[in-house]
């Protein structure tokens, strides 16, 4: 009976979202439209033209294919990163602790790297980013606990891990593993033998392909297995979950802890992919994107590739504008706040209007 | 390290120089939980605030005159912020948590920007006018007690009192009633009479407000620089201590002095350890908020409404 309930919830929640979302879709281009118009009024006002600021974005996220493998190689934590977040969401948990835990993962892989030498090439690429998908969950593991044997919220505390992950990071940059030869900020480079491959000879790494892999796989799992329709149950219908003896302990193992070991796979393949050296900062924000990554994607990570891609040519290209016209770094965060937010009105005031709800899709 | 190096009075001046924006911000948190908005971009204000107040002042001509302008500009920054989410949340009954996400990514951009647009580029942080140093006449004489509490600025004795009135007024004034019943139970406020809608505004106004004053100060008054991080890590801060009060004012008060006493006692340490990594005590914070959420979670018991959009027309 409940499990017949459970099941006509689920399908209900996916035809509402099968439904072609007329409002989401303009919601979606005019937020866009707006925070361009917003963008160029910055770029106006720093004394720079607008249409030469976006076409230096274009130009260095995906002018060429030296551009696109970078904007590829940023596109790897923030797709993952979305991907955990948008695990939780699907589960009515908020995790804003992807950069703690890509941090966490990145030291894991670190700590792993520098004890492989000699191990044979496979072992020495694959251990450390293993080590990080551990040290993500890690990091992810006390925050589900908390949430789920005394419910203390897992958005505060994901919150403080961030910074702990952050200071970590730094302290073991500039007093465990830092070489003065290298600078006092950063730490050693990792063995070059366990760096990842690369594809061409631009430095686009292969960890965009394991993103890849692993994002679609999620989505797979969650929609076509039975935990991941325990989970979705979990969050549509949680008393007729309970009924069914769906267990709370799933939805926090597979919304919070699943998504520490996707977003510390993110820091480990950073780390060996692109960075190859630890230091605070070495997370850029992309915890906080991968939130916006998700809302934008709706909580679907198969989505949230095309998103994070977008994402990371607005990344790179406006790090192009920091050169050339001084634009600030964390200046993009300010854009994306503007395009998320103008969706969101821009569907809340859809919602609200009786002639355009029509069109409206339930969920946001 | 001795007992000075802990209590003496100069340490416990610091605490309380650091202590009066965790002060300011958490009460402006609270305010806005109370009446039932968990404003989320909280860290957020306080950087926007931060970077105009400070950006106001030097573009104006960084003298002493121009801090109230910088002070002033803040609250305006403050203000506007404040009723944008507002019109978002509870106008247009956007998801809090998402909405303030999304703000909070934006302004935590915002102020680098406000920065770079008003003063430039410039191979180093510019340097601030703080606020002069004020001495009540006769009662920072005191020994001990003058040193700690009597020698700060005009900030520090407006904002202080002003914070005891706005707490007092919260939880023993009609009004205080009302926009904490909003919090607890909106339907019955709409019932008899009251507009849930623009007790709600007023308070998320008030706590923006107070938030980005309480960046005024990091910029202004504590370090004479802008800095983003700090006035984020402030603002998060200050976030988890309205948890650790539990929603109520004294413990709310004792946390924010426990905080302020922590950060004023990092940089001592970090000077007197000084084979410990500065790293491990900006750590020290964190770990503790974490700890706190561990131990006040259970027995906090929030407003019942807290982060639920309010609205008329649903039954339930």
């Amino acid at each position: 009976m409940t499990e017949a309930i459970l099941r006509r919830d689920t399908r209900q929640a996916s035809a509402r979202r099968l439904r072609i979302p007329v409002v989401e879709i303009v919601s979606y281009v005019g937020g866009l439209l707006i925070a361009f118009g917003i963008g160029a009024i910055v770029f106006a006002a720093l004394g720079a033209s607008p249409l030469g600021a976006y076409g230096t974005i274009i130009h260095n996220s995906i002018g060429s294919v030296s551009a696109i493998s970078q904007t590829l190689n940023k596109t790897t934590p923030l797709l993952l990163g979305s991907a955990a977040v948008a695990m939780g969401m699907r589960g009515g948990l908020l995790n804003i602790g992807v950069d703690g835990q890509i941090y966490a993962g990145a030291i894991m892989a670190m700590w792993v790297a520098f004890g492989l030498t000699g191990a044979p090439r496979i072992v020495q690429v694959t251990l450390p980013i293993l080590a990080a998908v551990a040290g993500g969950g890690l990091c992810a593991l006390l925050p589900a606990m908390l949430r789920y044997r005394l419910a203390v919220n897992e958005f505060f505390t994901t919150v403080m891990l961030n910074f702990v992950g952050m200071y970590l990071a730094q302290w073991l940059a500039t007093d465990v593993w830092n070489d003065p030869l290298v600078g006092n900020a950063v730490s050693k480079r990792v063995p070059s033998s366990v760096d990842l491959p690369t594809y061409n000879s631009m430095g686009g790494d292969i960890g965009i392909v394991v993103a890849v892999v692993v994002v679609i796989g999620i989505q797979f799992w969650l929609s076509r297995t039975r935990h991941g329709f325990e989970f979705n149950a979990m969050s549509v219908n949680p008393v007729a979950a309970r009924m069914a003896g769906v267990s709370p302990l799933v939805v926090v193992m597979i919304g919070l802890v699943g998504g520490g070991l996707v977003a510390g796979l993110a820091g480990g393949l950073l780390l060996t992919g692109s960075q190859f050296v630890l230091f605070n900062g070495f997370s850029q924000n992309y915890g906080y994107m991968s939130v916006l990554a998700a809302v934008l994607a709706r909580r679907n990570a198969v989505y949230c590739i095309p998103v994070a891609f977008f994402l990371a040519c607005l990344l790179v290209g406006s790090s192009a504008l920091q050169a050339t016209i001084r634009l600030p770094a964390s200046a993009v965060l300010f854009l994306e706040g503007v395009v998320v937010l103008a969706i969101l009105v821009g569907v809340a005031i859809a919602r609200r209007s009786k002639f355009l709800a029509r069109f409206t899709s339930r969920r946001v | 390290m001795g007992f000075s190096d802990f209590f003496g009075s100069s340490v416990l001046a610091a605490a309380v120089l650091a202590a009066v924006p965790l002060l300011v911000i958490a009460t402006g948190e609270l305010t806005m939980e109370l009446s039932g908005t968990l404003n989320l971009a909280l860290a957020g204000l306080v950087n926007a605030g931060s970077a105009t107040a400070g950006t106001v002042t030097y573009v104006l001509g960084n003298r002493g005159i121009d801090l109230l302008w910088g002070i002033l500009s803040s609250v305006v920054i403050g203000v506007v912020l404040g009723v944008a989410f507002a019109y978002v949340t509870v106008t247009l009954r956007v998801h809090q948590v998402t909405a303030g996400l999304a703000m909070f990514i934006l302004t935590s951009g915002l102020g680098a920007l406000i920065y770079r647009l008003g003063i430039g580029v410039t191979s180093r942080a510019v340097q601030f006018e703080t606020l002069p140093q004020l001495r009540i006449p006769g009662l920072a004489n005191i020994p001990y007690i003058g040193k700690i509490l009597f020698s700060h600025n005009l900030y520090t004795y407006i904002a202080v009192p002003a914070i005891g009135i706005l707490l007092w007024l919260l939880y023993r004034s009609n009004w205080g009633l009302r926009l904490r019943a909003s919090g607890e139970n909106p339907r019955a406020v709409d019932g008899v009479g009251v507009d849930v809608f623009r007790v709600r505004y007023i308070s998320i106004v008030i706590g923006s407000t107070l938030a980005s004053l309480g960046g005024a100060y990091l910029s202004l008054v504590l370090t004479g620089s802008y800095s983003p991080e700090s006035a984020i890590e402030q603002g998060w801060i200050a976030l988890v201590l309205v948890i650790f009060g539990q929603w109520r004012p004294i413990p709310l008060c004792l946390g924010v002095a426990l905080f302020g006493y922590i950060e004023a006692l990092t940089p001592e340490l970090t000077l007197k350890l000084s084979s410990v990594s500065s790293a491990l005590f900006l750590m020290l914070p964190f770990v503790l908020a974490l700890a706190v959420l561990v131990a006040t979670f259970r027995r906090a018991v929030e407003p019942r409404s807290l982060a639920k959009t309010y609205e008329r027309e649903v039954r339930f």
